[in-house]
Parts: structure tokens; C-alpha cells; sequence
């Protein structure tokens, strides 16, 4: 995986050490998510690629905490060390494909360009793919955990009090 | 310090399922007991932190962090170790030993202890089992049999409520049920097609401490009807399923006779030479570390199998020198536990027009069918097996936007039902599975760590085929497609299902235990958790840890009463 290789070289470059590769000062209003250099910027571009992944719908299906919110505090503190080392990798990475791709930022794409961008990355299966991937598959958890959803599409029960075994459809 | 203030009748040292019955029938025939906890207390209702909570509401969603998952690589092993119920696990830092061979040694130090966090599977031994070593010529012969133990199974049973069907199966005696759950139409469907295949294989209900009928004794304990919650790890605020915490100890503080003191680890039991006998145990506080001695006429050791172990071993005197009651020097040696490797899943397509609603706290199980009335396989014993069975949901996630969106509306029931069995296989007890005292590491307390040298065998690898290829088989025959065996490498331990070490036996010369528990050298003692198991058998154990330790207790009761003891 060409990941891999780029961390090697990476590992390479500082002795042998794992650093996360993506040197910044973690912005203040970010620094409950301790594990992760983010700055504001980079913040956005998650935020923005989540609701592009999967449009966050806080009237239908409304959760305790935001979107931004679950899917920075899943990556702080759900990623291993490597995991993280890759996820950052992997923004830096996203952020220069956009810019040899489109000769812009993710930002000022448009909407259609963004969602084939997001589209061709994921498929993709490198470093930019993990990161994009993530952030889809955390989306997608906090999509599929609001009440909402788990209640009425998931027929979930908290507490059935009855099994009813053989019920025809 | 030798005042009233710290001598009682009994001593019970550990908290848990096994103590808990030891101390209910201490407390409750007038005898003052100390129910020793090395961890803190966890009260019903109130010590349930995260019991209501829904899922939503969990931060990780039930996912456990990096970090914990970094510093606690045994604990995170057990899969119940997750977010809502973590606090009630040992994390691996604060309790460590020795992995002389790997092995996941999973445990809850509280009040309750494992109870809390159990499977709740209540599956009595036949008699079969207990001839089992006896037969194959390994371990030793039990001293006892399924008709010594018969009575003491329907004792706990009505006490703790278990749900189950009457099967009429030798090879699994009926007990003094609760009524079943419903079952589900594929679970049905299976059990009928091994009927036709198999005389000697049976796919039933599988019992478990449930309560599903409110009965005058349930009330009286202040529990509830199991509402289905399948939460129980987080305790239960109905009491709908057994735990120690709202049944047994409760019970006995309300006899006034009995003294619970958590946070206190028990360092080894004091051995008076002159009296021949044990006298009381040696404490640390798990807080202060201040060390306490409490006295008793009799002392029953139920900290769990390993620690139980332990605390023996640690028990050194000028009598026994390799530790308490160790003449035969057996202590430590022929631990066993459960083979739970093998996992079996595959899809069954002939209930497309019927689904399941609701939820129920069991599945099903397949009792042991190999070697039951004669030797007939090239390894020793068996396996049961559990066996499920659930309406299979797609929800397509491929896409992204609105689409996606769309898609995840569209979640449905595919008509498909995903079935899936796993094998709980039978141990041999052998001498080079043991545990010793570490040589130089100690804990927190000044005890020595564990060293844990325990491993697979030939036998298992044989037992983990033949469940591969005979639930191939069955599968098969009942039509099940897209059949999938998985070896899940799990370690040994990491079953929960660890046995022996202060093996029961009718020769002191090789077992530690006589056929009520006591310890052959030195009478006041007696050991009715996991350890005292002479073989493991297939069933989960904790029924006959519990039936065992009520039938030990009145038994040191009516030897009390006669100035035996």
C-alpha cells in the first residue's frame, strides 16, 4: 500500500521514530481533541466532507452531540497512533491531490466536483483514501446510532419485554 | 489484634457467585460470616452507572478507546469489555502476572464479581460428566456424582430463576424451571432437521438465569420480570436476570449476621500449628494497605479460581511449606478451562416470509454428543455448541450524498436468516497446566504475581476438527448455505471458563478436596469456586460453582452444630 511506503519514508526521514507528519499548532478551540494537530481549516474540511459524505440532518434525526463533533472525538480517541499518523498523512495528501487535480482547493470546488472528487478518492485505496474513508465510516455510525434511525429503521427495542419468533412478514 | 471486633463464625473470601451462596447459607443458619471483596463494593441498583443509558448517549458509541485498548490488551480480549460495562473488568495494569504461556485472564474484582458481567448460562452436569475422568482414565475420579448434586442444583436454581425447557435428555438433566422464551422459526426449523439426521443430537432451548415468571421468592429478593434488555454486563435495575449483587448478598446483610468488607485483599490464610488447623486469614486493605488478621472456625476460599490458587499457595507454614493442604503437591497443577475456538456461520434462505420481533436474553445450545456412552472418536471427550439464529438487515452504504442517505432509509430485511454455532469444548486436565507464585514479581500489595503456564493441546486441535467437520455436516443436512468455519485462535482464559488447580478427589494423595469441598489436610478449609473442579466438562459452570458451594456450606453448618468443626 502506497501508505505504507510514505510512512516508511517518512519514519525514514526522522530516524526511525513515528511523528505525525503534518506540523502545525493545534488550534485552541481544538484542543479537546488532544491527539489531533488540527487547525481550523482542517477542521472545516472535515466538517465539510461529512455532510458531504452524508448530509447531516439534525431536525429527522437528531443526536446529542454534532456531527463535527463525534466524528473528531471518534478520531482523537478511537485511532491508534498509526491510525492517526495515516489520517493526518492522509489530509495533507487529499489537500495536494485536490490542488494537481483541480489546480484548487477542496473549498472552492463545486459541489458536483467535490462529491466526483470524494467519489474517485475513496475508491482509491491509498493514504487520502483512509482519511476520506474514516470520515465516512464514522458519519455513517453517528447517522445510524441517532434514536431516530435505530428506533424506527432498525427496529431497535430497548427493552421488548416479548420475542416473538415466527412473525410472517 | 486479636478482639471480638475481628473473630467471627466463617470467613468467605471473594464476593462473587461462589461466595455469595457460601455466605447466604452462613448468614442465613445464624452463623456470623465476613464476606472478604479485594475490590470495591457494587450496590444493586445504585452502583449501575451506566445501566439506562442508550446507546446513543455512549460518547464511543460502545467502542473502546486506543488507549484502552493499548494498556488493557487482556481485558479488551474479553468481548464484553466495552464501553458501558469496562468498569466492572480489572484493567491490566492495576492487577498484572505472569504469562509464562499466553493466556487472557479476565476478571472483575467487586462485589458481585463476575456475576455482573456473566453470560448467564445455567446448564446442569449429567452424570456422565462427572464419570468422565473416572472412565477415560485422566485427572482423577470425581468424588462425588451428578446424584450428590442433583438436590443442591434445584436448590439454586429456585433461588436464582432459570428459564428453560424440559428436555428429558440424560446427557441434561432437567432442572426446576421458569418458562422459556419463544422461540424463533429457524432455531425450530434446525432443531427438527438434527431430529431427523440424529438420534443422539439435540438442539434445544438454552437455559438461562432469566427470570420470565414472578414467583413468592423472586418478590421477596426485590426483583423483577426480565424484560429482554440483553444488557445485562451494565447489571440489571429490574433484577431481571441473577446476580450476586441483588440476590445473595443483600440476602444475607438482611440476616444481620453477615459483615461484607470490600477492599480487601486476602494475602493467605493463617495456619496454627499447635491447633493443627486453619485460624483466620491474613488482609491487606486494598486502599490503605494496612494489614488486619481475621479469625473464624471455618474458612471457605471462593476468590475465583486463580486467585483461589494463589491465596493457597501464598499460605506457607512450617506444616506446609509448599502451601496450604499441599501434601500431595498437586496444588496449582491441572487447570483446565473451555475450548472455544471453533466458530461455524453460514445463511438459511427457507424462512424468506418470516422475521422475529422483540428480543430474547438466550439462543440455543447443543448438548455433548461425542464420546458420551463410550470412547468413539481419536481424542478424549467433547464439545456442546451454542446455535443462533437471526433475520439477516442489508442497508447499503456504497454510495455517498443524497444518495447515501436515501439508501440508508431503505434498510431492510433481506429474508435471508445468517445462523451461526460455536463449540464449547471439554479440557483435559493435565499437570503441566499450572500456575506458581512468581519467584520475584509481586503486586501492589506485596503478594506474588501469578505465573501462568497453560496451553492447548492435541486433544483440542482434534476436538476444534471434529466440530468443524460434524457442524459442517449438520449444517449441511439442514440446508444451510455459504458455510463458514473460523478458528478464532482465542487463548486460553479468554473462555472465562478457567478450572482446577485445587482439585477435589478421593485420594489426599493426588487431589487437594474430599467430596465436600474440605481440604484433606486441614479440615476448616474448603474450596467451592472453579478450582475445586476435578474436570471441566462442556457446560458453562457456574450453576454447579454455586450448587457445589450451597451443598459445602450446610454441610460445614451441620458440622459446626456437631463440634466437628
Amino acid at each position: 500500500m502506497k501508505r505504507r511506503s510514505a510512512l516508511q519514508k517518512i519514519a525514514w526521514v526522522t530516524g526511525g521514530a513515528v511523528v505525525l507528519p503534518y506540523y502545525c499548532e493545534t488550534a485552541p478551540e481544538l484542543i479537546t481533541y488532544n491527539r489531533l494537530p488540527l487547525t481550523l481549516p482542517d477542521r472545516d474540511l472535515i466538517d465539510t466532507l461529512s455532510n458531504l459524505i452524508l448530509p447531516e440532518d439534525t431536525d429527522g434525526f437528531p443526536t446529542l452531540e454534532t456531527r463535527l463533533d463525534f466524528v473528531l472525538t471518534m478520531v482523537n480517541d478511537g485511532l491508534d497512533e498509526q491510525q492517526l499518523a495515516d489520517y493526518m498523512f492522509g489530509m495533507q495528501s487529499f489537500r495536494t491531490h485536490v490542488m494537481t487535480t483541480y489546480e484548487k482547493p477542496f473549498e472552492e470546488l463545486n459541489e458536483e466536483e467535490q462529491l466526483n472528487c470524494i467519489g474517485k478518492v475513496i475508491d482509491c485505496g491509498d493514504e487520502k483514501s483512509f482519511f476520506v474513508s474514516t470520515i465516512k465510516g464514522l458519519s455513517l455510525r453517528h447517522f445510524m446510532t441517532s434514536e431516530n434511525y435505530m428506533k424506527n429503521y432498525l427496529k431497535f427495542e430497548f427493552m421488548p419485554g416479548r420475542y416473538n419468533g415466527c412473525v410472517p412478514v | 489484634m486479636t478482639d471480638n471486633t475481628n473473630t467471627f463464625d466463617t470467613i468467605v473470601v471473594g464476593a462473587g457467585m461462589a461466595g455469595g451462596w457460601a455466605a447466604k447459607e452462613f448468614s442465613e443458619q445464624g452463623m456470623k460470616t465476613l464476606l472478604l471483596e479485594r475490590g470495591p463494593n457494587v450496590e444493586h441498583l445504585k452502583d449501575y452507572p451506566t445501566t439506562n443509558m442508550q446507546p446513543w448517549e455512549f460518547k464511543h458509541r460502545g467502542q473502546l478507546t486506543a488507549q484502552e485498548i493499548a494498556e488493557n490488551p487482556v481485558a479488551s480480549s474479553c468481548y464484553a469489555f466495552r464501553e458501558d460495562a469496562k468498569h466492572f473488568f480489572v484493567k491490566d495494569k492495576d492487577h498484572e502476572y505472569v504469562q509464562k504461556k499466553p493466556f487472557d485472564w479476565i476478571r472483575g474484582y467487586q462485589v458481585g464479581g463476575k456475576s455482573i458481567m456473566w453470560a448467564r448460562q445455567v446448564q446442569r452436569w449429567s452424570s456422565y460428566d462427572f464419570e468422565g475422568p473416572g472412565r477415560d482414565g485422566y485427572a482423577v475420579e470425581w468424588p462425588i456424582g451428578y446424584n450428590d448434586l442433583a438436590d443442591w442444583y434445584t436448590y439454586v436454581e429456585r433461588f436464582v430463576g432459570v428459564s428453560g425447557n424440559k428436555d428429558g435428555l440424560d446427557i441434561l438433566p432437567d432442572g426446576d424451571f421458569l418458562k422459556p422464551w419463544e422461540t424463533n422459526c429457524v432455531e425450530d426449523y434446525f432443531s427438527q432437521k438434527i431430529k431427523e439426521h440424529y438420534t443422539d443430537r439435540h438442539v434445544i432451548y438454552g437455559r438461562c438465569a432469566h427470570l420470565t415468571e414472578s414467583k413468592p421468592q423472586f418478590i421477596e429478593q426485590g426483583r423483577g420480570l426480565c424484560m429482554s434488555r440483553r444488557i445485562c454486563q451494565r447489571g440489571c435495575p429490574l433484577g431481571g436476570y441473577f446476580n450476586a449483587n441483588s440476590t445473595l448478598i443483600p440476602w444475607a446483610l438482611k440476616t444481620g449476621n453477615l459483615t461484607l468488607r470490600p477492599n480487601t485483599v486476602v494475602h493467605s490464610i493463617i495456619y496454627d500449628e499447635e491447633q493443627q488447623k486453619a485460624v483466620g486469614v491474613r488482609v491487606v486493605d486494598a486502599i490503605t494497605k494496612e494489614t488486619t488478621e481475621y479469625f473464624a472456625k471455618v474458612i471457605f476460599v471462593t476468590a475465583a479460581t486463580l486467585n483461589t490458587n494463589l491465596i493457597l499457595m501464598n499460605s506457607k507454614s512450617k506444616r506446609f511449606p509448599n502451601g496450604l493442604g499441599n501434601d500431595s503437591g498437586v496444588l496449582g497443577k491441572y487447570i483446565a478451562f473451555h475450548n472455544y475456538r471453533g466458530v461455524i456461520r453460514a445463511q438459511h434462505e427457507g424462512h424468506a416470509n418470516f422475521t422475529a420481533e422483540g428480543g430474547k436474553p438466550t439462543s440455543h445450545y447443543i448438548p455433548r454428543f461425542r464420546n458420551v456412552y463410550r470412547q468413539e472418536t481419536d481424542f478424549l471427550r467433547g464439545y456442546a455448541a451454542g446455535f443462533g439464529a437471526r433475520p439477516q438487515r442489508e442497508t447499503l452504504t456504497d454510495d455517498i450524498g443524497e444518495y447515501l442517505k436515501k439508501d440508508l432509509l431503505r434498510t431492510q430485511e433481506t429474508g435471508v436468516w445468517n445462523v451461526n454455532s460455536h463449540m464449547m469444548g471439554e479440557t483435559i486436565p493435565k499437570e503441566t497446566n499450572q500456575v506458581t507464585l512468581d519467584p520475584e514479581k509481586v503486586d501492589q500489595w506485596g503478594i506474588p504475581q501469578l505465573n501462568i503456564d497453560v496451553d492447548y493441546d492435541d486433544n483440542d486441535e482434534k476436538m476444534l476438527k471434529d466440530f468443524f467437520d460434524e457442524f459442517t455436516d449438520m449444517f449441511t443436512k439442514a440446508g444451510f448455505v455459504n458455510i463458514q468455519t473460523i478458528d478464532n485462535h482465542r487463548k486460553p482464559g479468554n473462555d472465562i471458563h478457567e478450572m482446577g488447580g485445587v482439585r477435589m478427589g478421593k485420594d489426599p494423595k493426588t487431589s487437594m478436596l474430599n467430596g465436600w469441598n474440605q481440604m484433606h489436610h486441614c479440615k476448616n478449609v474448603f474450596v467451592t469456586d472453579g478450582a475445586c473442579m476435578t474436570s471441566t466438562s462442556t457446560q458453562n459452570p457456574s450453576l454447579t460453582f454455586m450448587a457445589i458451594s450451597a451443598r459445602a456450606a450446610n454441610y460445614a453448618i451441620d458440622q459446626m452444630k456437631k463440634g466437628v468443626l
